[in-house]
């Protein structure tokens, strides 16, 4: 089969066909992630003046049910 | 620490020599794949399957091996034997004592199996060499290995999915070393494998010792 | 364009991957012996592969940090990571197996550096097997960085070897490194090259990023749920 100029045009419209598609695909993955983001905030800030005395630790240092040697100062 | 060490190979050594389970455990397992190679195989088979098989029998019976013995050490007397000595010791005295018990497993082995399929290797030393510095640099990795696997839920399964990807390499070097010892290689032309062996053994013990600290509480 | 952070770049990302798409395809390449055409499968693959080594170097810190200040946020990270990493080792995988159908004629071949490969892939699949196998938010974070780093330099530690090793391996690639060496790459090619190495990493850490916080919210769904009052 011999590669010509056309050839090639149809092999670069279809990449970049699914290219655009996965790049559509992630575009909306970012968009659900977004509106997930802001109900989960929205949730949590509702949820803290309710949980009076319970700690609702801040962003990244969660842990629940933790022990209580957790700190690992490793000698 | 290396009192430390001692003390606590000691504990192993003699744990082990008044209830033998854990080698005669492995020694069976070894008798049984050993077995079942001589009924298949009839004792004809070419060189390099040979190696390639004796091979693979040593390591299954190593993953089980040096699993066995952390999954013994038994809940109760942990945390006793971590107030006495420091990770590094406690973990060093179990690479040791596993190269050493696997230093046994392998020649063990290499017994049965050359009575059984023969043996033709021609440079016996450097084989029995590989054999030895091999199994030594299997039980610093699989060690390692086995102190992360004891630990999960399904610790035999996941020695196998954990170990063979640390263990790859390291078999590679050892195949590669045995195979050329079989067509009679000198130590000499080896020298440069072996160090390799050597430098992937050492990496092994040192890693250990560095992380296993952040995983012996659990 | 609200809900997308950061646009500009992935956007940045996807243009230079267009670009790479119909340059790749269009532009003149060296006709070099066996692999003639298909050398154009270099803008893929080698920068899918250069991609998944970052991100799974990226891993290995998180995984590093994780162990040195016990934060939730960096085992997820190093967990984002290994799966992005996977998946671009996978495509690797895969362009490389449809090069090696063309050039070799098999899709697999028993070489050195492509059993490596896949002992590397091993090892990270391990590392998921292990997540799942442990219970306990801490144990689970520990012991997977453990075993993240472990494999991590054992791996690295084979790779400078190999060459040392005297294997042959059909595999392009000079000592240390299984792509080509970028002295050898002809200056025709290295104007879609760059771009595509660039292209690959953008868009492996974009997809990192997606990772990361579809592990975050599920982590913060399930910390809203924990602390639930219990009179509910």
């Amino acid at each position: 089969m011999e590669i010509t100029e056309d050839k090639m045009g149809v092999v670069v419209l279809v990449v970049a066909i699914i290219l655009a598609g996965l790049a559509l695909f992630l575009f909306y993955l970012e968009r659900r992630l977004h509106k997930a983001e802001r109900d989960i905030h929205a949730l949590g800030r509702e949820g803290r003046p309710q949980a009076a005395g319970s700690q609702n630790p801040p962003e990244g240092q969660a842990h629940s049910g933790s022990l209580p040697d957790e700190t690992h100062r490793i000698r | 620490m290396t009192a430390a060490v001692f003390a606590l190979m000691r504990k192993d050594l003699s744990l082990e020599w008044r209830n033998k389970s854990a080698f005669t455990g492995v020694l069976l397992y070894l008798v049984s794949t050993v077995f079942i190679c001589y009924l298949s195989f009839d004792g004809l088979v070419p060189v390099h399957t040979w190696n390639a098989l004796f091979w693979v029998i040593l390591l299954f019976a190593s993953l089980n091996a040096v699993l066995k013995g952390f999954l013994q050490e038994g809940e109760r007397r942990i945390p006793y034997y971590y107030t006495l000595a420091s990770p590094a010791a406690v973990m060093m005295a179990r690479i040791v004592y596993n190269a050493f018990l696997m230093g046994l497993l392998a020649l063990s082995g290499w017994g049965m199996y050359t009575a059984v399929m023969g043996n033709p290797v021609q440079n016996q030393g450097l084989f029995l060499l590989n054999l030895i510095l091999g199994a030594g640099a299997l039980s610093a990795a699989l060690s390692m290995v086995s102190a992360i696997a004891s630990r999960a839920r399904n610790p035999f399964t996941l020695m196998g999915v954990l170990g063979f990807p640390v263990v790859l390499p390291l078999l590679l070097v050892v195949i590669r070393i045995s195979a050329s010892s079989i067509q009679g290689a000198s130590l000499a032309a080896q020298w440069g494998n072996l160090l390799v062996l050597l430098l992937l053994a050492g990496i092994s013990v040192v890693l250990a010792n560095l992380l296993f600290p952040y995983i012996w509480r659990e | 364009m609200g809900p997308f952070r950061n646009w500009w770049w992935k956007f940045a990302g996807l243009a230079l991957l267009f670009y790479v798409v119909a340059g790749g395809f269009l532009f003149d390449v060296p006709q070099l012996p066996v692999v003639r055409e298909s050398i154009r499968n270099i803008y893929f693959h080698v920068g899918m592969w250069f991609s998944m080594m970052f991100i799974l170097a990226v891993s290995l810190v998180f995984s590093m940090r994780y162990l040195r200040h016990a934060r939730p946020e960096d085992d997820l990270k190093a967990l984002a990571a290994v799966k992005t990493g996977l998946v671009f080792g996978f495509l690797g995988l895969l362009t490389g197996m449809v090069w090696a159908h063309f050039t070799w004629g098999r899709f697999w071949v028993n070489d050195p550096k492509l059993n490596g490969a896949v002992v590397g892939l091993l090892a990270y699949l391990a590392y998921l097997v292990l997540r799942g196998s442990v219970e306990g938010e801490q144990k689970r974070g520990r012991l997977a960085a453990v075993y993240n780093l472990f494999a991590f330099v054992l791996y690295f530690v084979f790779i400078m070897i190999l060459p040392r090793l005297g294997v042959s391996s059909i595999h392009p690639g000079t000592d240390g490194n299984p792509a080509l060496a970028t002295g050898d790459l002809d200056p025709a090619m290295r104007k879609v090259f760059f771009p595509a190495i660039m292209a690959w990493f953008i868009m492996a850490w974009w997809v990192f990023t997606v990772f990361c916080r579809i592990d975050r919210l599920r982590y913060r769904v399930q910390e809203l749920l924990e602390n639930e009052p219990t009179w509910k």
